[in-house]
């Protein structure tokens, strides 16, 4: 299957991506620690904190919201394909001994390693739809505010996303399990 | 696959279209277009195949799990088990919390299992976790859980620290348990009794739990088989129920893994809902043993009945601590029939709202649940009880003094430790050494308070809103009152529980002074108006304190302190408080200058020091010595000057000009030796004012009319008529000139005529708009008819005025009492200068108003 994009190295970053990623990675770090959670942290939740903090920062002055939340989408993304990578080699190795902690961390793992190999293929066919994915699913954006980030239409945003996620369901289809009985699919336009 | 682009842009284009369709409608699409593009037509079903195959990785949000053990690899969980930590070697993992793990451990001498609590410490306090050990193994109780031992151990990965504990084989909670063996109501009281037990010899040896509920009773399943297989001696069951977790289940886990809910907001409201009246009231002070009887209550309540007294699922923060505040307790007699009247009667007591109507110890409850299982007469429904308790209590007032909560203001309920009894050296030091250690502990605890400070920030932003909609929705100043009165108990209910985050501090400050704000700012503003505004801005000014010492480089901070301590100095005034005015003022006009010295300083900083100046200098209004008020109003002065000059707004200046000319006209009628006695300084200002009052009627008029312009019009009306005009009247009145008076009586008459007529005119200017200002405007057209003697000027003056009373009297949304008062209030006011005209005299006569 595919090959995710390659990591930028530190120095070929902008200061603005090295800043926001780094801060997610921290406060994402913080929060976990924290261990309020146990069962859930949800990226978007701190993509949007780090915002409040970040939104007076030297590097997004004169810089509107929308720019950090491209770049937050992006490091977002690193983030969690990066913490995949890991989780899948860190599963293979412990093998056997914690059975079914490890399927389940390399279950996941595999899950976003494949949306984003997937993702990288969709950028090259419909590059707009690709970037509505980032901003909805990596930065949690609403309609309403990724429209805006983009400068399209919320009708625009919700076909989009439509047929992107349909794009990247069929693409992702051989590598998921089933889906719960019960759950309902998503309209996809509602 | 790969496609063109145009065969790309035909997928797209198609799948849009086909998307909505349905059934036969979207056949017909694919198949009309298969024939000349079938590739085309593939792509597109494939994809709305998969649009509807169900839900994905897409459909819910990213989570973050797991980016902590990418870290520390070494930690996965389950990772100790096999080492050996303070002689224990692990066997197996029992459950994983959010900041903790507890392990099933062998100790080797003596041989036993063990529970081993591991806490990875993260630059947390070492000496807390061993006071709390320490205090925890003085407590031998057969239902309290054995604490082994306790210490900490350098690892690979940090610091561990770790606590043996009693070892429960199977254990479950109690409810668990009950509903499991499907026990009778009977047998519950029974296991309960052991719970009320356990917790009299933990506060006899000075130990609150403090975090009571089902998870931290716990039952051996394997125990009961036992017991059961040896008969039914009474014997083997009491070895059954051991309470766990004094002081740590919150530290160690602070999300109760039972209450099963989804999102971190949820599982913290879950923890909350165990909390007692006077947790919620934010009052660690009033935190004792029946703080536990509280809590033995509620735990009693859901054994008996499978649910907590309140209903309490979807609340808000605020809402729960009010519910848990306020709302009555379910009696479990009411929804299970096999729990009677003296049982339910048991429960309630041990619910009540106030802790001195509750029973007096964990050990007087279990006392009454025994009485009950005898079938004997319950204390707890015995006649005036609750009057004999509260005599007892109070005499014992002294004992419950002596209890000290080594909890956290801060972070009420979610911080525990120990609380001992005083009564010699030894033990008063511990006492020191815990408060210190609470301290401490608040640090540790700052990811919840974080929590909490975002929950409570919403809130208080929602208190606020139904504030500000309950206060325009008011008819009376009464129901206004009200309205500012319950935001400011709310607010400060929220505050119980802000932690020491800046930030939120921040968004309650400021909404402690809009609240303030809403009502009874005026100048003039009555003390009955001002009282809550007054406790509003007290709670900003100290919240704004604390953000201000946090960051003292931040400008806005300073500013913001500065302005809710010129607030406070002039509701002070209003409430005569004149010692803490002063002080206030002095505090805000220090602060402010320093704002104005500052290198980067703004017109904002120069406005502020103005208003600090004005509110100290009023305080002197009634107080001595009068000539300091007329100091700090010639400094003002000199700003505005300042201000006017450095490119502050126009009308800012105006206004600020307006209020200097006021004042200086004040002090000169009394301090100063000028021959005018003010009435020049007094003409200004109420020139000034009424040029600003027009405008913000023009401002108003001209564009979008929004309820904050309408309320600067009206609020300008009202002290123009209020402030500055009745200054000018009394200047004008003491000089006996009749021909300044005449001319300031009829400039302010014409402008209330012009309000009227805008409030006419406009559908969107309500007739409420003006009528604060009726009072004056009657008085003053009683005394100027008196001195002029065109009839047609004097009856259209005249009628003007009676047809608004008339008007105001019909519309039943419109207090007429409030209005009456206000206006006798200013007639009297003006009388001894004899200026009652006859006409206005009859009229009040007719309406058998009272002077």
């Amino acid at each position: 299957m595919g090959e995710f994009p390659e990591e930028p190295a530190a120095g070929d970053r902008p200061p603005l991506f090295e800043r926001v990623y780094g801060e997610l990675r921290r406060l994402a770090q913080r929060r976990l620690e924290e261990g309020l959670g146990g069962t859930s942290l949800q990226a978007t939740a701190v993509v949007h904190e780090v915002w409040l903090k970040l939104a007076e920062a030297p590097e997004l002055e004169g810089k509107d919201s929308s720019h950090y939340y491209a770049t937050a989408a992006q490091a977002m993304r690193w983030i969690l394909v990066d913490r995949a990578r890991r989780r899948r080699s860190t599963a293979l190795a412990s093998g056997v001994e914690d059975g079914l902690a490890a399927a389940d961390a390399s279950g996941d793992a595999e899950e976003v390693l494949a949306l984003d190999a997937a993702l990288a293929r969709l950028e090259t066919a419909f590059p707009r739809k690709a970037a509505v994915v980032s901003h909805r699913y990596f930065a949690g954006l609403s309609v309403e505010a990724t429209a805006e980030a983009l400068g399209i239409s919320t009708a625009t945003v919700k076909r989009e996303w439509a047929f992107a996620r349909a794009w990247l369901l069929r693409e992702l289809g051989g590598t998921l399990p089933a889906p719960p009985e019960g759950d309902a699919p998503e309209s996809g336009d509602s | 696959m790969v496609h063109s682009e145009r065969d790309l842009n035909e997928i797209e284009a198609l799948f849009d279209r086909a998307l909505p369709l349905v059934g036969i409608d979207r056949a017909v699409l694919l198949d009309g277009a298969r024939a000349e593009r079938p590739a085309v037509v593939r792509e597109v079903e494939s994809l709305l195949a998969a649009h509807e195959s169900g839900s994905s990785i897409l459909d819910r949000p990213p989570g973050l799990e797991g980016l902590d053990d990418v870290s520390t690899p070494a930690r996965a969980r389950g990772a100790l088990v096999g080492e050996v930590l303070g002689g224990y070697r692990i066997l197996a993992p029992i459950g994983v919390g959010g900041m903790g793990e507890v392990y099933e451990a062998l100790q080797s001498s003596p041989e036993r299992r063990v529970a081993l609590k591991i806490l990875l410490d993260r630059g947390r306090s070492q000496e807390r976790f061993e006071v709390e050990a320490r205090a925890l193994a003085r407590l031998d109780h057969p239902h309290v859980a054995r604490v082994f031992g306790a210490g900490t151990n350098d690892g690979p990965d940090g610091t561990l620290s770790w606590m043996a504990c009693e070892h429960i084989p199977a254990a479950r909670t109690v409810t668990e348990f009950a509903d499991e063996r499907g026990l009778d109501v009977e047998a519950r009281v029974r296991l309960f009794v052991q719970a009320c037990r356990a917790m009299h010899h933990a506060h006899r040896k000075g130990v609150l739990h403090r975090d009571l509920k089902p998870a931290n009773m716990l039952v051996s399943g394997d125990d009961a088989k036992e017991g059961r297989k040896e008969g039914q001696r009474e014997g083997r069951r009491e070895s059954r129920l051991k309470v766990i977790d004094f002081g740590l289940a919150r530290l160690f886990d602070a999300v109760d893994a039972e209450d099963q809910l989804r999102t971190r907001r949820g599982e913290l409201l879950g923890t909350l809902r165990y909390m007692s009246p006077e947790q919620c009231e934010g009052d660690p002070e009033r935190l004792d043993v029946r703080t536990d009887v509280y809590a033995l209550g509620l735990v009693l309540h859901e054994l008996l009945t499978g649910r907590l007294p309140y209903d309490l699922e979807g609340r808000s923060l605020l809402q729960l601590l009010e519910a848990i505040r306020s709302q009555a307790p379910t009696d479990p007699s009411a929804l299970v029939p096999e729990v009677d009247g003296d049982l339910g009667a048991i429960v309630l007591q041990s619910l009540r709202k106030d802790p001195e109507d509750r029973y007096d110890s964990a050990g007087d409850l279990a006392d009454d649940l025994e009485r009950w299982l005898r079938r004997e007469p319950v204390a707890a429904r015995r006649a005036g009880w609750i009057h004999r308790t509260r005599l007892f209590a109070r005499r014992r007032a002294a004992l419950f003094a002596g209890l000290v909560a080594g909890g956290l203001a801060g972070t009420v309920g979610l911080v525990v430790i120990v609380v001992l009894f005083l009564d010699n050296r030894e033990q008063l030091r511990v006492i020191e050494e815990t408060e210190r250690e609470a301290t401490e502990a608040r640090g540790e605890l700052a990811g919840v308070a974080e929590l909490l400070g975002e929950l409570v920030a919403e809130d208080a932003l929602q208190v606020l809103e139904r504030a500000a909609l309950d206060q325009s929705a008011a008819e009376t100043r009464a129901e206004q009152r009200d309205a500012v009165a319950r935001a400011v108990a709310e607010l400060r209910r929220l505050r119980g529980l802000l932690g020491d985050d800046v930030a939120d501090a921040r968004v309650l400050a400021e909404a402690f002074v809009d609240v303030g704000d809403l009502f009874g700012t005026e100048w003039a503003a009555g003390a009955a108006d001002s009282r809550n505004g007054h406790e509003a801005y007290l709670e900003a000014a100290r919240l704004w304190r604390r953000v201000s010492n946090a960051h003292p480089d931040d400008a806005e901070a300073r500013r913001s302190l500065v302005a809710a301590l010129t607030r406070l100095t002039h509701s002070c005034r209003r409430l005569r408080l004149h010692e803490q005015g002063s002080a206030y003022g002095d505090e805000a006009v220090s602060l402010a200058r320093r704002g104005v010295e500052a290198s980067e300083r703004t017109p904002e900083d120069v406005e502020g020091l103005v208003e600090a100046l004005f509110a100290r200098g009023d305080v002197y209004i009634d107080f001595e010595p009068h000539v300091r008020g007329l100091v700090d109003s010639l400094e003002a002065r000199d700003w505005v000057d300042v201000l006017r000059e450095s490119g502050g707004h126009p009308l800012t200046v105006q206004r600020l000009e307006s209020w200097v000319q006021l004042r200086l006209g004040h002090w000169l009628k009394r301090e100063g030796d000028d021959p005018d006695g003010g009435f020049e300084a007094h003409r200004t200002s109420r020139i000034l004012r009424t040029d600003l009052t027009r405008r913000s009627l023009a401002r108003y008029a001209a564009g979008e009319p929004t309820e904050e312009k309408r309320y600067r019009f009206q609020n300008d009306l009202l002290q123009l008529f209020s402030a500055f005009g009745w200054n000018e009247v009394e200047a004008a009145l003491d000089r006996e000139d009749d021909a300044a008076l005449v001319e300031c009586l009829r400039a302010l008459d014409d402008t209330y005529a012009v309000a009227l007529q805008a409030v006419e005119e406009r559908d969107d200017l309500p007739f409420a708009t003006i009528l604060d200002t009726l009072p004056y405007a009657t008085v003053y057209v009683a005394a100027l008819v008196d001195r002029i003697g065109d009839e047609e000027e004097q009856s259209l003056r005249l009628e003007r005025i009676f047809w608004q009373w008339g008007e105001a009297a019909e519309r039943g949304d419109v207090s007429i009492d409030e209005l009456r008062d206000s206006f006798l209030y200013r007639w009297d006011e003006l009388a001894p200068t004899g200026e009652r005209s006859a006409e206005v005299r009859e009229w009040v006569a007719e309406r058998g108003w009272d002077w």
